[in-house]
This record gives structure tokens, C-alpha cells and sequence, in this order.
């Protein structure tokens, strides 16, 4: 063959293999006509080509023949003679050996010959000396260094028989904290080197031997310390130099970027090292994997992964995580956060900007294993709180909530301290304050401060609260009113209303002895006492504070400004509670086209104001444009925070409550489920926003007619609920008062008396004898106690429902018509069907005003009037109430319903009063029994 | 440091376009490598591999002063290493397989592949290979430097591509065929 031969042969080749497989017969039929040898060796070439060859697709690797270290064994080196090889490294060979004069073994380090610099030999005596100084349990002392007769160089160490770190760790499957724990004895040897201006320069986990002590427990030994420096090349003068240049004994892998470069050696090389073994014993791996010449610019410029994100890509994830005791999931878990950034900050390029001493690095993993904050990270407060939570993760109450709204608030604050830093230094001194203050409580709260486990974040706060009324900050009043407005935030959210509102108060009054009426922060302690009389379910006085703090802002600061923004939306939710639609929806809009106009399109508040307007527009019964507008509300907060952020589970949520209003309880299950994810993904298993989600869930369940399932969620929900709140707590009491219905509806009344009798004294507890809640709490209680047949119970709670809605709510209102209703049912099941007239008369004329017509709720109170005038012998009255309200029913929710039977029930009683008794059959029949 | 100082001028000169100072780094860098290949041998661990990649890594840290060359220079560092590396492993194969003739100590193995055949089979096969690329030298030289680049120091597409002054689709295609023609060759 020649060259022109071979160009054709390789033009064919490349051709040949731009056609599919298939077709190149023909093609090469067509090429190589009249040259059978050509389109033979093409064909040849095809086949190589496709064939797999490992052997030639690798680069060929370099290894040593097999150690049989014959070369040395029994031979004499100095005092020492060899009795066998243990092992050998990139630095030379190292042999067990006896000095036998006084009968000391050692492990004897040969090293490798070309490493063996002109000049070493002197340097190596200077070196002895200082390095035999260095004692430590976890280093492995050199007792004596020296030359042998053929100038290879050999150190005598301490014999330790064990295994290299990563091997004993991955053989004993150890945990990540206890592969922790070993790191950090070896970071404490490193650091005590350092102490005595000992840099290792060649720190990798075969250097890092791990054996079973007496005990049973590990015991670990640094090897080879200071053998790199004693065979650098341009030893910089003197002992205690802790710098040398020019030293290239290296092991690639573990090298620093300043040993590549060739630039100054330091004890941040070591800690970079160290950095290396640490992401190694996590992960399995080494922070750079680029392997050949490419890796010199991968360490010099490219940044390491977190070790969180590389344990769960590649092909052995499975046996890594399974080696520390774990799923590659879970190690992902425990991984990030903290080891992520401690790793990378130990594997900084920039030797300044790692840890400035092996000292730091492993006070660092110290105070990771103990649970505290650690230096690596910046000190933000949600950070603090996180460790705090996971400290206490046994003995905190309200972890979860707890975790959640402090970390809100003081981020809040701290941005707000970043802003304004561009505003006045006193301003930003003071919100910093204010932040420090809030993380103060949790610097107190650290185990080692002699506070210990017990603690729950309400003791915390309690003592804020106490250290500013015993005076704290009593001479600086702005920042002092600062943080009372944070605290009563925080227990605003952990919904203690009582303190909230007294801080609220106090926060107040000190501002507007401040500054008068026209200052923002007048503005913002209005707007926070509003939210904590909304929750108190005050709705005109919080509604009344908002405008003040509205005229404020827009006085102050103007109309465009985020504060605007936000009162207003405040403002529209309080106005929807209160059934002002109207007004709510016109202030909403408003809202959001400030709020699109401050902010654009994708924050937060314009989210809120979406939401809140598609509120108002379910309570009007528009379903299609508030889901619309919801839609609007999720789509923002989807792109701007992310598809799994808590913020759109909120709207999730509401989304299932739009489609729960439609009576789509499918769909309305559909979306509240995935609230439900969304939340256990990123706010866990513990927290009362999941079990809101279990909540809503069963209340889809509920009306799917699906019961059973849902008491079980509602338990679920009151189990976490239980565990987050101590005391009494609203949430917990709607979702009782949810868990009370669905046992009622399944005949299971016995079980749901001490369910409403709970859900009474929670909401009197926290709202007050007189709450209208605490009436229809009573209502409902009694309405139990009948369908106990306990009459005599009944009735005097009936009468204390009546005395409570009737003073809470205005005359006329439907719930007052209720109450009576009920009233009336048991008065004329307990015999007193005179009573009972009056009461059903009165009860149902309130429900006439309060529905429409053919209402199955007024349906089923005009019943009981039938089922009353039937008893009392006004048969035609009866008739005509009852035909009706079977008619009603049976449209509104079909033959069926139990409401319906029950009517038709009391038709059957009518008729066989009248003595109809084909009527009556029929009506029994429908009843159903 | 003399050496150092030396193969950085010589890059330089290469850059320049003075094509011996090819030939004058040869002999430096193979020195250096073989060195480091027989260091690695006396004492390395049993069952520890080392790639060529890693030695020809290595002997650039020694030889080349960072500070002052770039990444051309760099690229033509690595076209040198690459022939210098088959030359090493091929003269340790040679002398590998000459001690299994009685002649002198072992000094160099090409290690075997994963579930492969023993390393003697791999001595046989990269003299094959040698005598392959000889064959190769005269049909189409760009292809054997291609080989060196990718197969006895590892680089990358693009290395190579970088080593050689061509683009990394001819590298592509270059290294195809080459690799298919050697198999057919070799008989593999």
C-alpha cells in the first residue's frame, strides 16, 4: 500500500460511515466497482471501526511489578535492619525493621531515588532534629532520619499497623459523623505540626493510618510529617520558615493549586489537603476528577462541585452512600448545607481565602458535630435559627412554626438592613441591632451556654421580651420599639395574639411619643396592630388602623411604595373578611396596580394581591375569573421562587378551596394534595402548613362522601398540630371542629362530643366568652348532645348559643336563625312542642330574610316547623311547609341526602297523622325506613 | 532551575517556528519521563496504576516553568510529551520482554485492562503497535501523531487538536481511521 492509496481508502472509509449501515453495500458496490481488493479493505476497516477494543480505547496505565521488596529485605541501613516490605508510596518504599541494639521496630522509609535532591543530605540532619521534636498522640513520631550507603535517603518512624483512612472508613462502614470525628483527630494533629512550623505538604488518606485500639476504638496517626520539606528542592533558610518554593513532591490528587503553580508552600496547603481527605471520606470522590494534563487547569481554576451534588450522579452512588450507612438521598441530605460549604471553603484556589489554620477547619467540623453554627458560613440569622431548630430537634415544642417565622421575620429585617444601608447609617444601625438582638436570643440558646436541651423557642422569646422590660434598650427607644415590633411579629405568626398585641401596643406608643403621627414606623406599627386585631378577628378596628397607616404612608412616603403595597393588601383581606367585597375588591385592584407598578410583575405582593382578589371573586360566587386570577398568583411565584417553594402551595392551596367552593371536591383534592407535597418537600413532615394541606384534603374526602378517609387525615393533621402547638391554638381548633363534623355525619357522636367540647374551650381561651366562634361552637355542641338523645344536656347549651350569637351578631343574621332552629328541634324533641313553635317560628322567619327561597337549609328548618305543627295538630300548615321543603331538598341535594329523608320522614308522620296511609307508605318508603 | 529554563526556550523556539527545537526537547523530556516512570516502578504499591497521562502531567511540572509560558506553548509541551511517552513505554516494553529472556530486571509493565488478558500479552501487543505505527509513519504521518497524542499520553480531542495545530474534527476523523486501520493491521 502506498500514501495515495491509503487517502483513497480513508476518503472511502469516512464516506462509507456517513451512510447508514444498511446502505453501504450499495454504496461501496458503486465506489469500488472493478477494485474487489479496495472494497475489501474498506469493509475491514468498517468492521474494526464498529468493534469495540478496550484495550485500545484506554490509555495504557504504568504499573510497578509486583513488590517483592527482595532488593532490601535483610539488608543493614544504618542501625536498622530490614525484615520485610509493608507498603510503598509516591515518596519511596516503607519496610517493618528492628534496630536491633535496642530491639525498637520501626517502619523504615526508603525514598524513591530520583526524589533524592543534591544537598538532602545535610538538609535532612538540620531537619531531624525539629522534626523529632514533634509529639503528639495522633502523629507518628520520627525517631531518626539519615542516609543509607548508597545514598538513598531513609527516615525511621513509629510502626503503626493499620489501615489508610478512607479504606478503614469505607470497611467498617462507618456514618458520616463518625468519619467526622476521625477527620477532625486528624486535623487536630495537622494543626499541632503547624504550631511548631511543620507543614506536611503531602497530606493524603494513605498518610492518614487508622487502627483498632485496645478498646475497640479507632486510633489515628499522621505519617511522613515534614518528609516533603526535608526533600524540597529550595529549602528556604531556617527550620521555622513555614514557606519553602520550588517543591514539587507531590501527589497530584491532593496537590494544591499553589504546589502546582510552584508558588509558596504554607499551612494552607495542608488545610487544602485536608480539604481534599475530608471531600473524599463524604463523597467518595475527589473534588476534581478531570483526570490527565487537563487537570492542571481544572485545580488551578476550576471550582470543586458541592459534595451534596456529586453523591448522587454517577455509577457509584448506590455503594458510597451505602459505605457511610445511607441512600445516596439521605447522604445528599446530610451533606448539604454545612459539609458543603466547609469542603469548599478548605478547597478555596485562593490560599487567603480558606481557613486561615487547620485550627479553624477543624473547630469548624467541631462545632458542625455539636450542632452550632459554623464560621464557614455567613451569619445570617435564618441560619442561626436553623441550627437552633436542629439542635433542639426533640425538645422544641414549635419547632416547625417556630423555624419558619423567625427565620421570615429576621430576614426580613435583614434585608431591610441591607437597604438601608443606601439610607441613613442610623437607620441601618438600627435594624441591625434589631437583628442582632433576635440572634442574641439564640447565641443564649446554645447548649454550651448552660441552657441546655430543655428549652422551647416560646421560653426564648419570653425572655426577650423580659430582658426589654427589665430595661434593655431602655435608653435607645427607637431600636427598643423595633424590636418589640419583630418579637410581636414572631408571636403574631406563632398565633399568641395576647402578647403580640401588647408588644404591637407598646411598639406603637413609643413611636408616636418618637415622632409624632406622620412617621413610616408610626405607619408600620398600625399596619402590625391591625394584623394582630384582623387575627383577633376585630376586622373594623384593624380595618380602621390600616387607613391610618394608608393616609401615613401616602403622606410620608407616597402612594408608590412598597409599604403602600402591602397595607393595602392587608387592607383588602380585612375588608373580604368582613364581607365587604366591594370595597375589598376596588382596594385590591388598586393594589396590585401599585404593587405592578413598585415591583413589576413577579414579587410577592403582586401574588398576594392576584390571590386576594380571586378570594373576593369566590365569595361572589365567580369562580371562573378567581381561578384565573389565581392562576395569575401561582405563575408568578412558580417562576420567581421555583417550582417547589412553600409560597406556591399557598396558592396551590387556595386553588383546591376554589375548586372545593365549584363543588369540583375531585379537582379540589387534586390541588390540595399537591399543596400538600410541595409543603412536606420543603418545610417537612412536622408543620402545621402540612397539616393544613391534611386538612383541606379530608374536607375534599368529606364531601366525596369519602369519611372514613377523612377522620383519619384529620387526625393526621391534629397529630402534627399537637406536636407544633402547645396550648391553644386556632388551627387546631378549626380542624377539630372539621373532625367533629365528619364524626357526626357518620353517626359517630359519642366520639365527637369531646371533639366540639375541645374546639369550644380552645376558641374561648383565645377569643373570649362573648366570640361569635364561641356561640356557634355551643351551637353545634348542643346539637351533639340531641343526637346523644340527651335533651336535658342540650338545652341550656342551646340557650347559651342563642345569648352569645345574639349579642355578637347583628339581628337577623342567619347564624342567629340557626341557633334558634336547633333550639327549637330539641325543645320539640324533648316534648315541648309548644316551646318548640315559638322557637322554629321566630328561627325560621330569620332563615327566610337570610336565604333564598329554595335554599335547603331553610328547607330543612321549615321541616322541623312542619314536623312541630304536625305534633301540635296544624296539619294544613304542616302540609304546605313540608311539601315544599321535600321539593327543595330533593332538588337542591336529591332523594337520597339524609336531610331529604329526614323530610320525607316527617311527611310519612304528617299523613298517618291525617290517617292517609298510602301517602304516609310512600313517604316512610322514601325516608327509608 | 537550568532544565527548566532550557525546554522553556525551546517551546518559545518552537512557536517561532523553528521546527528542530522539536527535535532538542525529545531527548529532555523523555529523559525526564523515563525517569519518573522508573521512580514510580521501585516503589510503588503493588496493583497501584499509574496513567501515562499522570507521568507526562508530572514531568511538565518539572520541566516547564508556568510562570512563563502559555497555553500554545503548553499544547506543544504535550505533542513532545506524546511521543516521548511511546518511546518510554515502548522501550520498557522492549526490556520487559527482553528479561523474560533472562535479560536484565523488569522495569516497566503496561498494566492490563479490566477483565483483560496479563500484562505480557499487552508487552507483545505495544511492540506490535510499534512496529504498526512505523508502517503508518510512511502512509500518513498526521495520523501516527495523532495515535501518540491520544493513545500513549491520553489527551483529550481538543488537547490533541491544541498539540497539533488542527481543528478537533480532524482529530476526530484522523484518530477513526487510524484506529481502524491499525486494528485491521494488527489483526485485533
Amino acid at each position: 500500500m502506498d500514501a495515495n492509496r491509503f487517502d483513497r481508502l480513508q476518503a472511502l472509509f469516512h464516506e462509507a460511515l456517513e451512510h447508514p449501515p444498511e446502505a453501504r453495500a450499495a454504496f461501496l458496490d458503486a465506489a469500488c466497482a472493478g477494485d474487489p481488493d479496495l472494497r475489501a479493505a474498506v469493509e475491514r476497516l468498517l468492521a474494526a471501526d464498529a468493534a469495540p477494543d478496550p484495550w485500545f480505547d484506554a490509555p495504557p496505565d504504568v504499573v510497578p511489578d509486583p513488590p517483592d521488596g527482595s532488593a532490601w529485605v535483610g539488608r543493614t541501613v544504618g542501625p536498622y535492619r530490614i525484615e520485610r516490605l509493608l507498603g510503598q508510596g509516591g515518596m519511596g518504599a516503607v519496610y517493618l525493621a528492628r534496630r536491633e541494639d535496642v530491639g525498637l521496630v520501626v517502619a523504615l522509609k526508603l525514598v524513591r531515588g530520583d526524589l533524592a535532591a543534591p544537598g538532602h543530605r545535610e538538609r535532612l540532619l538540620r531537619e531531624r532534629r525539629v522534626l523529632a521534636r514533634l509529639h503528639h498522640p495522633h502523629i507518628a513520631r520520627l525517631y531518626d532520619a539519615g542516609v543509607a550507603d548508597d545514598g538513598t535517603p531513609y527516615f525511621a518512624m513509629e510502626y503503626v499497623d493499620g489501615e489508610d483512612l478512607t479504606t478503614y472508613c469505607d470497611r467498617r462502614r462507618l456514618s458520616v459523623e463518625e468519619r467526622l470525628a476521625l477527620f477532625e483527630a486528624a486535623g487536630r494533629a495537622v494543626q499541632h505540626a503547624h504550631a511548631h512550623f511543620i507543614v506536611h505538604r503531602d497530606l493524603k488518606p494513605s498518610n492518614i493510618l487508622v487502627a483498632d485500639g485496645p478498646d475497640g476504638r479507632p486510633v489515628l496517626k499522621l505519617l511522613d510529617f515534614g518528609i516533603a520539606r526535608v526533600l524540597a528542592e529550595d529549602e528556604a533558610d531556617g527550620p521555622a520558615a513555614l514557606t519553602a518554593t520550588g517543591a514539587r513532591v507531590l501527589t497530584p490528587a491532593y496537590a494544591a493549586p499553589e504546589q502546582i503553580e510552584g508558588a509558596g508552600v504554607t499551612a494552607a496547603t495542608d488545610v487544602y489537603a485536608l480539604g481534599v481527605v475530608l471531600y473524599e471520606l463524604l463523597t467518595g470522590r475527589r473534588p476534581c476528577e478531570v483526570s490527565g494534563p487537563a487537570r492542571l487547569s481544572a485545580v488551578l481554576t476550576q471550582p470543586p462541585k458541592k459534595p451534596s451534588t456529586v453523591v448522587t450522579t454517577g455509577t457509584t452512588t448506590v455503594p458510597v452512600a451505602a459505605a457511610r450507612r445511607a441512600t445516596p438521598e439521605r447522604l445528599q441530605r446530610r451533606l448539604a448545607g454545612d459539609l458543603d460549604v466547609i469542603c469548599l471553603k478548605a478547597l478555596a484556589k485562593e490560599p487567603e481565602r480558606r481557613y486561615a489554620s487547620a485550627e479553624a477547619f477543624v473547630e469548624d467540623i467541631r462545632r458542625h458535630l455539636a450542632g452550632l453554627p459554623v464560621q464557614a458560613r455567613p451569619d445570617t440569622a435564618a441560619y442561626r435559627v436553623r441550627k437552633f431548630v436542629q439542635r433542639h430537634r426533640l425538645g422544641v415544642g414549635v419547632t416547625a412554626v417556630f423555624l419558619a417565622v423567625l427565620t421570615a421575620v429576621v430576614t426580613l429585617y435583614t434585608l431591610r438592613l441591607q437597604a438601608e444601608r443606601e439610607a441613613t447609617a442610623r437607620e441601618a444601625a438600627r435594624s441591625a441591632q434589631v437583628t442582632a438582638f433576635l440572634i442574641d436570643l439564640f447565641r443564649e440558646a446554645d447548649p454550651n451556654q448552660a441552657l441546655g436541651d430543655t428549652l422551647d423557642a416560646y421560653e426564648i422569646l419570653a425572655r426577650g421580651v423580659e430582658r426589654l422590660r427589665a430595661g434593655e434598650m431602655a435608653d435607645d427607644p427607637a431600636t427598643r420599639a423595633s424590636i418589640e415590633d419583630a418579637v410581636s411579629q414572631i408571636y403574631l405568626r406563632l398565633g399568641r395574639f395576647d402578647v403580640a398585641e401588647t408588644l404591637a401596643e407598646e411598639a406603637l406608643r413609643t413611636r408616636q411619643a418618637l415622632y409624632g403621627r406622620l412617621h413610616p414606623d408610626v405607619a408600620a406599627s398600625l399596619a402590625r396592630l391591625a394584623e394582630v386585631r384582623q387575627r383577633r378577628a376585630a376586622l373594623p378596628e384593624a380595618d380602621s388602623l390600616l387607613r391610618e397607616a394608608l393616609a401615613i404612608t401616602e403622606a410620608t412616603r407616597g402612594k408608590r411604595h412598597p409599604d403602600w403595597v402591602a397595607y393595602a393588601n392587608t387592607r383588602g383581606q380585612v375588608l373580604r373578611e368582613q364581607g365587604r367585597y366591594d370595597e375589598a375588591e376596588a382596594v385590591l385592584r388598586e393594589a396590585l396596580a401599585t404593587g405592578l407598578a413598585v415591583h413589576g410583575r413577579f414579587h410577592e405582593a403582586v401574588a398576594f394581591s392576584y390571590d386576594e382578589l380571586a378570594r373576593v371573586l369566590k365569595e361572589r360566587g365567580d369562580y371562573e375569573a378567581a381561578l384565573s386570577l389565581n392562576a395569575e398568583a401561582l405563575a408568578i411565584v412558580s417562576e420567581h421562587f421555583g417550582p417547589h417553594d412553600p409560597r406556591q402551595a399557598v396558592y396551590l392551596d387556595n386553588r383546591g378551596s376554589l375548586y372545593f367552593n365549584m363543588g369540583q371536591d375531585s379537582l379540589a383534592e387534586v390541588f390540595h394534595r399537591q399543596a400538600l407535597a410541595a409543603y412536606r418537600a420543603t418545610l417537612g413532615e412536622d408543620h402545621p402548613n402540612v397539616a393544613v394541606s391534611y386538612t383541606n384534603i379530608a374536607a375534599a374526602l368529606q364531601n366525596q362522601g369519602r369519611l372514613e378517609e377523612a377522620i383519619e387525615l384529620y387526625r393526621n393533621a391534629l397529630a402534627i398540630l399537637h406536636k407544633v402547638h402547645r396550648g391553644p391554638h386556632t388551627t387546631v381548633a378549626s380542624v377539630l371542629y372539621n373532625l367533629g363534623n365528619a364524626l357526626r355525619a357518620v353517626g359517630r357522636t359519642a366520639e365527637a362530643e369531646p371533639v366540639f367540647r375541645e374546639v369550644l374551650a380552645i376558641d374561648r381561651a383565645l377569643l373570649g366568652e362573648q366570640h361569635v366562634n364561641v356561640g356557634l361552637d355551643l351551637h353545634v355542641l348542643a346539637g351533639v348532645l340531641r343526637e346523644q338523645g340527651d335533651y336535658a344536656a342540650a338545652l341550656p347549651v342551646h340557650r347559651q348559643a342563642l345569648a352569645v350569637l345574639e349579642a355578637a351578631l347583628p339581628a337577623g343574621h342567619r347564624q342567629v336563625g340557626h341557633a334558634r332552629t336547633g333550639y327549637g328541634i330539641t325543645l320539640l324533641l324533648s316534648g315541648d312542642a309548644a316551646a318548640a313553635e315559638r322557637e322554629l317560628r321566630r328561627g325560621v322567619a330569620t332563615l327566610e330574610a337570610a336565604y333564598e327561597a329554595g335554599h335547603w337549609s331553610l328547607a330543612e328548618a321549615r321541616g322541623w316547623l312542619g314536623a312541630c305543627l304536625t305534633q301540635r295538630g296544624a296539619l294544613d300548615e304542616a302540609e304546605a311547609l313540608l311539601t315544599t321543603a321535600y321539593e327543595h331538598l330533593r332538588e337542591a341535594r336529591g332523594a337520597d341526602d339524609r336531610y331529604t329523608r329526614q323530610v320525607a320522614g316527617q311527611l310519612a308522620a304528617l299523613y298517618e297523622a291525617r290517617g292517609q296511609a298510602r301517602r304516609a307508605a310512600t313517604y316512610r318508603a322514601a325516608a327509608g325506613g | 532551575m537550568r532544565e527548566q529554563e532550557t525546554v522553556t526556550r525551546l517551546l518559545h523556539d518552537l512557536r517561532g517556528g523553528r521546527r528542530e527545537a522539536f527535535h532538542e526537547l525529545l531527548p529532555q523530556v523523555y529523559g525526564e519521563l523515563r525517569r519518573i516512570a522508573r521512580g514510580y516502578l521501585r516503589h510503588e504499591r503493588a496493583g497501584h496504576t499509574f496513567h501515562t497521562t499522570d507521568l507526562v502531567h508530572e514531568a511538565f511540572l518539572k520541566l516547564v516553568d508556568l510562570n512563563r509560558i502559555d497555553w500554545v506553548d503548553r499544547a506543544h509541551f504535550f505533542a513532545v510529551a506524546s511521543r516521548a511517552m511511546r518511546q518510554v513505554l515502548v522501550s520498557h516494553a522492549r526490556r520487559q520482554q527482553a528479561a523474560k529472556r533472562g535479560g536484565g530486571a523488569p522495569v516497566v509493565t503496561l498494566t492490563e485492562v479490566p477483565g483483560g488478558e496479563p500484562f505480557e500479552q499487552h508487552v507483545e501487543d505495544l511492540l506490535a503497535l510499534d512496529g504498526a505505527l512505523e508502517q503508518l509513519q510512511a502512509l500518513n504521518p498526521r495520523h501516527v501523531r495523532v495515535v501518540e497524542c491520544r493513545f500513549f499520553a491520553g489527551l483529550t480531542v481538543e488537547e490533541t487538536a491544541a498539540a497539533l495545530d488542527i481543528s478537533p474534527v480532524t482529530v476526530t476523523r484522523d484518530w477513526r481511521m487510524a484506529r481502524a486501520w491499525l486494528k485491521d493491521y494488527l489483526g485485533r
